[in-house]
C-alpha cells in the first residue's frame, strides 16, 4: 500500500517537474535561411543561442542563391515563410516593392548605436542602408559586402619585367599587352564573366570600369523608387569601346572563344578584377607555385569602387517578429561580421573590425581597406525588377563582348530595353 | 576453310572489344574524374590539363568529408525515402500497367493518355499549387510528399510496364483463365515471373531517381536533420568556393548504393543470347 | 437473359479494369490534375508569387505571340530535341545490343555504360566543360590530331547547341537499360528458329530483335520526346542560355520568367503552350504506332 502511494507521488512529482521545465524553457524557434559555409552559420547560431538561451535558431543552409530564391518563393506562395533570410542585396528592393518584407526603420532608429556602431562606422556602413531603401523605408540589414580589387600573378609580372600592378587605364593596357604571350596561350587579363546573363555581368565585367569614367547606369528617384536609365551616355559607350578594344584591337583581354577552364589557376591570365569573396577559394585551390597578390583597381578620370553583397531581411509573414529582429540585429552586428569573415575568408564589412589581425596586417586585406578609404564609394542603385532589367542589359553587353554588336549599338539597345521594361 | 572462319571471328571479336572499351572509357570519364578529384589535395583540383593520378593520393578526403556533416543521418533519411518510393512504384505501376495492357474497359486509352499527360507540364508551374496542396494536408517538412505519390502509379513506369506486358503472349493468360484464375492471380502467378527484367529495370531507375532527387527535398524539407544525401552534398558548396575534393569523395560514397543495386540486378538480367555467334 | 449476362460481363470487366488502374487514376487526380488545372487558371492571371493573382484574360497568350524570345526558345528546343532524341535512341539501342551479348566481362561493360546515370550531375557538367574546351578539350584535341581546327563549342553561338546535343546524346543510361530489359524479354526460341532456317545475325536482328523490340522502342521514343522537350539542367548549369540566347531552351526561359522575374502567370502560359505541343506530338506518335509497333 505504501509502495503504491510512493510510486504515484513519484510519478506526479516527475510530471510536475517536466511540466514546469517546459514552461520555463519555452523556447522561441526562429528559422534562418542562408548559404554556406556551414561552420560560419553554425557558429553565429551558437554564439547567439548562448547569449539568448530562450531562443533556438534553426539554420537552413541552401546550396545556391537560385535555390534559396526558388524555395523562398514557393514558401511565400504557400504562406510558410522563414523568419530571417540572408539574400542578395538587390533582392531587397524588389521584394519590398511587392510588400513581401518587414520594414526595419524603427528598429534601426531605436538601435542606432548598436546597429550603426559606436563610434558610427566611419567608412561606408552608414550609407549602406541606401541599398535596402525603397520609397524612404529600409527593409534589410547588411550581412556581408565586398568590392572590386585587382588580383595579379606575381610570377607572370616578373617574367614580363613588371614590378608593380597598373594604376591607370593606360598602364593597364600597356602592362596587359606586355603580359600577353600567344605562344603560351597566356593573356594579360580576362573579364569577370562572359556568360552569366545576370546583374553580375553588368557590375563586374562592365560597371567596374565605367565607374572610372564617371559613368552612371541608373538614377533612382527617392520617393517613388522609379529608375531612370543613362546606359547610352557617352561615358558608358566609351568604356564599352575601351573594353572591346582591349579584346579585339589590343588583344590582351581574352576573347570569349579563347576561354578555357581554370585559366587563373593555370597561369593563363596575368591580372583580373574580382572581389574579396575569391580569397578563400584561392587559398584552397591555387596551386602552390602560383603567387597571387592584390592591388587597387586601375582608374581613369575617377577613382571609384562599388560595393555589392548580401543582406538580412525578414519576410512580412513571419510569426516571430521580435525574435527575428533581435537575431537579425546580432547577425548583422560586429561579432557576427568577424565570425563570418573568418569562415568565408572574406573581409569584414564593418571597418571597426579592420583594426584586428589578419585584416590589419595581411596585404590583401590592407590593400582592400586602403582602397575603400581612398577611392570614391558609389552604391549601385536598386529598383523593382532590377534583376530582370540588368539581365537584359547583360545580353547587350555580351553581344559587344562577342563582337556581334558595336558598343554604341549595344548600349543603345540596352537603354531601349531597360526603358521599355520599366514602363510596363 | 575452318581457319579463315576462326580468323574472321577473332578479328571481329577484337574489333568489338575495342569499340566497346573505347565507348566504356568515354562513358566512364566523369566517374573517373570524380575518383581522381576525390583523392586530390585541394590545390591540385584545378590544374589543367587534368592530372588524372593525384600525387600523393589523399585518402583522408573520404573520412574528412563524411565527418564534416551528419552524413550517417542523411543516408538513413535517403534510404527510407528511396525504399518507400521503390516499393510504392513497383506495386502501383504493376497493377495499373496490367489494367492498361490486358484489360479492356471504357475509356481505357483516354485515361492512359490522361495519366501520361501529367508528365507533359514542366514542374516549374505545378510546384506552387502542389506545395499549397501539401501544406493543406500538413505534409510539409516531412518525407510524405516525396514518397506517397509513388504509391499512386508514376506515369513513366506504368507506361514502361504496359509496353513490356504487351509483348507477352496472351495465350498464357487465357490458359490460366480457363483453369479458373482471377485476373489478379494471372498477374501475380503467370505474368510476374516473365516481367522480371522490366521490374528490375524499374527498380534500378526508381532507386536512382529517388536517391538523386534534388528538387523535391529542396522544396519540401526545411529541417537540416531531414536532409537527404543529395542535399547534404551541397553543403560542400560555399557561396563562392566549393570543396571539390571533399564533394567528390562524398559523392562517390553516395553513388555506391546505386551502383550496388545495378550490379545486383544484373544477376536477374540473364547473360544474353548470342546474336553474333561470339563465344563467351 | 443472354443479353443481361453479356452486359453484366462488360460491367464486371469495366469494374475490374478501373480497380486495377485505380492507384494511377487516383494519383493523377490528387497529385497532378489539381496543380495542372491551377496552372492553367494562372496562365490567365498576372501572378508575382508574392501577392495574390490578378485576372488579366488572354494578355499572357497575346504577349507570347509578340515575344521574340518565345520563338527563339521554341526553335532552340526543337533543334535540341531533333538532334538528341534520334541520336540518343540509336546509340542506346546499339549499346544495349552490344551489352546483351555473351562476352567476357559483360557486367563490367554494362556498369561502365551505366555510370553516367549515377555520376554526380556537377561532375558531368565539369567534365563536359573540359571535353568541349576549345583549347585543350578532348574533342578538339582529337580533331587537331586529324588536322581539323575544332570550333569554340560552348563559347560560340553556332556551336554551343551542337555541343549540348553531343552531351545530351551521351546520356544513354536510362533508355539503354530499358532496351536491355526489352532484349531480355525476347524468347530465345525465336532466334533458334531463325538459325534452323539458315539465317545469320542480320536475319536475327531484322526479323526477331527489331520487331519484338518495337513496343520498347516506342516507349523510349515517346518518353524521350516528352522529357527532352523539357531539357533544363544542362543549360542552366553550363551555358545559362547563352551565348546570346543560342542555347535558350524553352523550360529555361520559362523558369526565368516564372521564378527569377516573378511572372508566374506568363510562365504558366508558356508551360501550357509547351504542353499542347508535347501532347499533340504524343497523340500523333500513338496514332502512327499501330502501323509499326508489334504487340500480342
Amino acid at each position: 500500500m505504501l509502495k503504491w502511494r510512493e510510486f504515484v507521488s513519484c510519478i506526479l512529482i516527475v510530471l510536475l517537474l517536466i511540466g514546469t521545465e517546459s514552461i520555463v524553457l519555452a523556447k522561441t524557434t526562429i528559422t534562418w535561411w542562408t548559404l554556406g559555409p556551414r561552420e560560419g552559420a553554425e557558429e553565429i547560431k551558437q554564439v547567439y543561442e548562448k547569449k539568448n538561451p530562450d531562443v533556438s535558431v534553426e539554420v537552413l543552409i541552401l546550396p545556391s542563391w537560385d535555390d534559396l530564391w526558388k524555395k523562398l518563393m514557393v514558401s511565400v506562395a504557400g504562406g510558410v515563410t522563414p523568419d530571417v533570410v540572408r539574400g542578395k542585396d538587390y533582392w531587397v528592393v524588389d521584394l519590398a516593392s511587392r510588400k513581401a518584407l518587414l520594414p526595419l526603420d524603427d528598429v534601426i532608429e531605436k538601435n542606432k548605436k548598436e546597429i550603426l556602431g559606436m563610434p558610427p562606422e566611419r567608412i561606408y556602413t552608414r550609407r549602406i542602408y541606401d541599398l535596402y531603401t525603397y520609397q524612404g523605408r529600409i527593409y534589410a540589414l547588411p550581412f556581408h559586402n565586398f568590392w572590386p580589387v585587382l588580383v595579379y600573378n606575381e610570377n607572370l609580372f616578373k617574367e614580363a619585367g613588371l614590378r608593380r600592378a597598373p594604376r591607370t587605364f593606360e598602364e593597364f593596357r600597356e602592362f596587359g599587352i606586355k603580359l600577353t604571350k600567344p605562344e603560351k596561350k597566356q593573356w594579360g587579363t580576362m573579364l569577370y564573366t562572359y556568360t552569366r546573363l545576370e546583374p553580375t555581368l553588368v557590375l563586374w565585367s562592365f560597371y567596374v570600369y565605367s565607374l572610372q569614367n564617371k559613368a552612371i547606369l541608373v538614377k533612382v528617384a527617392k520617393e517613388t523608387g522609379e529608375p531612370t536609365f543613362l546606359l547610352d551616355a557617352p561615358e558608358s559607350v566609351n568604356t564599352l569601346q575601351w573594353i572591346v578594344d582591349n579584346i579585339y584591337r589590343y588583344k590582351f583581354c581574352t576573347p570569349p572563344e579563347a576561354i578555357s577552364p581554370n585559366m587563373i589557376e593555370n597561369e593563363k591570365v596575368a591580372m583580373w578584377i574580382t572581389g574579396q569573396f575569391s580569397f578563400g577559394g584561392y587559398d584552397r585551390t591555387m596551386p602552390p607555385n602560383v603567387k597571387w597578390a592584390v592591388a587597387p583597381i586601375p582608374t581613369n578620370i575617377e577613382k571609384a569602387i562599388f560595393t555589392e553583397g548580401n543582406a538580412l531581411f525578414i519576410p512580412a509573414g513571419t510569426k516571430n517578429k521580435e525574435a527575428a529582429i533581435e537575431f537579425a540585429k546580432f547577425a548583422s552586428g560586429k561579432e557576427a561580421d568577424l565570425i563570418w569573415s573568418k569562415w568565408s575568408g572574406t573581409m569584414p564589412f564593418r571597418d571597426s573590425n579592420w583594426a584586428k589581425p589578419p585584416y590589419s596586417n595581411m596585404p590583401r586585406y590592407v590593400v582592400s581597406a586602403n582602397e575603400m578609404k581612398t577611392y570614391k564609394l558609389v552604391f549601385p542603385q536598386y529598383f523593382p525588377g532590377y534583376t530582370e532589367v540588368m539581365s537584359k542589359v547583360a545580353e547587350s553587353l555580351q553581344a559587344a563582348f562577342y563582337n556581334k554588336m558595336s558598343p554604341l549599338d549595344a548600349m543603345k539597345k540596352a537603354q531601349a530595353d531597360a526603358a521599355s521594361m520599366v514602363k510596363k | 576453310m575452318k581457319n579463315s572462319k576462326k580468323f574472321k571471328t577473332t578479328i571481329w571479336e577484337i574489333f568489338l572489344y575495342t569499340i566497346m572499351s573505347i565507348g566504356a572509357l568515354i562513358f566512364m570519364l566523369p566517374f573517373l574524374w570524380m575518383i581522381s578529384t576525390s583523392l586530390k589535395p585541394s590545390t591540385q583540383v584545378f590544374i589543367y590539363p587534368i592530372q588524372w593520378i593525384p600525387r600523393p593520393p589523399v585518402w583522408r578526403n573520404y573520412i574528412d568529408s563524411l565527418r564534416s556533416a551528419p552524413f550517417g543521418r542523411y543516408y538513413l533519411n535517403t534510404t527510407i525515402i528511396t525504399a518507400l518510393t521503390v516499393l510504392g512504384t513497383v506495386i502501383s505501376s504493376t497493377l495499373s500497367a496490367y489494367g492498361f495492357a490486358r484489360l479492356s474497359f471504357k475509356g481505357r486509352d483516354l485515361f492512359f493518355l490522361l495519366i501520361l499527360s501529367a508528365m507533359m507540364l514542366p514542374n516549374q508551374v505545378t510546384v506552387i499549387p502542389q506545395f499549397i496542396m501539401f501544406k493543406l494536408l500538413g505534409w510539409l517538412n516531412t518525407f510524405l510528399p516525396l514518397t506517397v505519390p509513388s504509391f499512386f502509379g508514376p506515369p513513366f513506369f506504368i507506361f514502361l510496364l504496359r509496353q513490356y506486358m504487351l509483348t507477352l503472349p496472351k495465350e498464357l493468360d487465357d490458359a490460366a483463365f480457363i483453369d479458373g484464375c482471377s485476373k489478379l492471380q494471372v498477374l501475380v502467378l503467370i505474368l510476374l515471373p516473365l516481367l522480371k527484367p522490366a521490374i528490375f529495370t524499374m527498380t534500378i531507375l526508381t532507386f536512382l531517381g529517388s536517391w538523386n532527387d534534388f528538387f523535391g527535398p529542396l522544396i519540401y524539407l526545411s529541417d537540416m536533420k531531414k536532409y537527404t544525401v543529395t542535399l547534404g552534398l551541397t553543403l560542400f558548396r560555399g557561396e563562392f568556393a566549393t570543396y571539390w575534393n571533399w564533394l567528390m569523395a562524398a559523392s562517390i560514397v553516395a553513388i555506391l548504393p546505386c551502383l550496388l543495386i545495378f550490379m545486383l540486378a544484373q544477376k536477374y538480367f540473364i547473360q544474353g543470347i548470342a546474336l553474333t555467334g561470339l563465344k563467351g | 437473359m443472354v443479353i443481361k449476362m453479356r452486359l453484366n460481363r462488360t460491367l464486371k470487366e469495366n469494374i475490374e479494369g478501373y480497380l486495377f488502374i485505380s492507384p494511377a487514376l487516383l494519383g493523377v487526380i490528387i497529385f497532378s490534375l489539381g496543380p495542372m488545372i491551377a496552372s492553367l487558371i494562372l496562365s490567365f492571371m498576372q501572378y508575382d508569387i508574392v501577392n495574390p493573382p490578378r485576372f488579366i484574360g488572354t494578355s499572357n497568350f497575346k504577349a507570347l505571340l509578340t515575344d521574340p524570345l518565345f520563338s527563339k526558345a521554341l526553335f532552340n528546343t526543337m533543334y535540341y530535341v531533333g538532334g538528341v532524341v534520334p541520336l540518343r535512341l540509336i546509340v542506346a539501342l546499339l549499346a544495349a545490343i552490344l551489352l546483351n551479348q555473351k562476352i567476357k566481362g559483360v557486367t563490367f561493360y554494362r556498369t561502365a555504360y551505366y555510370l553516367p546515370s549515377v555520376s554526380a550531375g556537377v561532375a558531368i557538367s565539369i567534365v563536359w566543360t573540359y571535353v568541349l574546351d576549345p583549347q585543350y578539350g578532348l574533342i578538339n584535341s582529337v580533331l587537331r590530331y586529324f588536322g581539323i581546327e575544332g570550333p569554340p563549342w560552348l563559347q560560340s553561338t553556332t556551336w554551343a547547341m551542337p555541343g549540348l546535343i553531343l552531351m545530351g546524346t551521351w546520356s544513354i543510361g536510362q533508355p539503354m537499360v530499358i532496351f536491355l530489359a526489352g532484349l531480355q524479354g525476347i524468347p530465345t526460341h525465336l532466334y533458334e528458329a531463325v538459325s534452323i532456317d539458315g539465317g545469320n545475325w542480320w536475319h536475327k536482328f531484322r526479323y526477331v530483335t527489331l520487331p519484338m523490340l518495337t513496343p520498347v522502342i516506342f516507349f523510349n521514343m515517346v518518353m524521350q520526346t516528352i522529357g527532352t522537350f523539357q531539357v533544363f539542367t544542362s543549360v542552366y548549369v553550363m551555358t545559362n542560355g547563352g551565348p546570346m540566347n543560342s542555347t535558350l531552351v524553352y523550360v529555361f526561359y520559362l523558369y526565368q520568367q516564372a521564378f527569377q522575374w516573378l511572372k508566374m502567370g506568363y510562365g504558366s502560359a508558356l508551360a501550357w503552350v509547351l504542353f499542347l505541343i508535347i501532347f499533340t506530338l504524343t497523340v500523333l506518335q500513338f496514332r502512327i504506332s499501330s502501323l509499326w509497333v508489334y504487340h500480342e
